[in-house]
């Protein structure tokens, strides 16, 4: 629930950096919410090139298992795109040896049989 | 103080009269003329004065005669009350259909979560990348304002990091981290 919360003020943030590092009410924001002053520079020069082609979401909101301590606590990672750091999920595409897809190939080759 | 009632029975207004003479007498008796006494403030109790605290020859005298009432079981709940009540399904914790294994490393997971094993796996390699750049960035206030790239052993920067700062990592690359 925080993680979630905290991702609205993240990408807020990020819109307001985006509007280019001239602007006076984006660098007052910045300015008020990030307390460590060198990363305002960070976030006007790295970030905003970096996610300027992107039009909305640009952190990633993951749940993890549940906190090994007493309390068992709901846990969750929120982490920017295209971060250097080890990605936390590979995309999986769908491999072509399940049977749903031997299926469907042998499908399309018998149409294109019959088409030719 | 006389009441004007015109009905019509005779008898009805002598009966009205009548009571109207016994409230007068209750309410005011000096006006009416000393036949009843006059009253005053009188004891309610009427029997003995003081209220009965107890035979002295029982127990202490520490003894208060405020109990108070509280609600306690009558019976012993028999095991088999118990083991219904104990195991009657809505206590019973749910099943779970979730679960699914990880095609990574094929321990179970819930389907919405990620895998324990993989996060800890990835967590560790961030701690270990995360201490390379604070040995390199040195302070506490040292932000670069360049993009960083994390380059194992025996990999030279590409085009593509051409102004980024370099992480250098003294392990070969692990198979699930793939270079972009």
């Amino acid at each position: 629930a925080r993680a979630d919360e905290m991702r609205g003020y993240a990408e807020r943030l990020i819109d307001y950096a985006k509007r280019g590092d001239k602007d006076e009410r984006a660098m007052r924001m910045a300015d008020f919410w990030l307390t460590e002053k060198d990363l305002i520079h960070k976030l006007f020069k790295v970030l905003a090139p970096r996610f300027q082609p992107h039009a909305g979401s640009y952190t990633r909101l993951l749940q993890i298992p549940n906190r090994d301590g007493l309390d068992r606590a709901k846990m969750a990672v929120i982490e920017l795109k295209g971060n250097p750091l080890p990605p936390l999920v590979r995309p999986r595409r769908d491999s072509d040896r399940t049977l749903l897809n031997q299926l469907l190939k042998g499908y399309r080759q018998d149409v294109q049989r019959a088409r030719g | 103080v006389l009441v004007l009632v015109h009905s019509p029975l005779p008898r009805l207004r002598a009966l009205l009269q009548r009571c109207w003479g016994r409230l007068e007498r209750g309410l005011w008796p000096a006006v009416f003329g000393g036949q009843s006494p006059p009253w005053g403030p009188a004891l309610a109790v009427q029997g003995p004065a003081l209220v009965p605290q107890g035979i002295s020859d029982t127990g202490a005298p520490s003894l208060l005669e405020s109990v108070v009432w509280m609600a306690a079981p009558k019976q012993r709940r028999t095991i088999e009350v118990n083991r219904c009540r104990r195991r009657n399904p809505n206590k019973l914790i749910e099943i779970k259909r979730n679960i699914d294994v990880c095609p990574e490393c094929g321990n179970l997971k819930q389907k919405h979560v990620l895998c324990g094993y993989c996060y800890a796996k990835v967590k560790e390699e961030t701690r270990l990348i995360r201490m390379e750049i604070y040995k390199k960035e040195g302070g506490p206030f040292n932000a670069p304002t360049v993009e960083t790239v994390v380059l194992y052993e025996g990999e030279k920067p590409t085009e593509k990091d051409e102004g980024k700062r370099i992480i250098e990592r003294a392990r070969k690359r692990p198979s699930w981290f793939v270079q972009n």
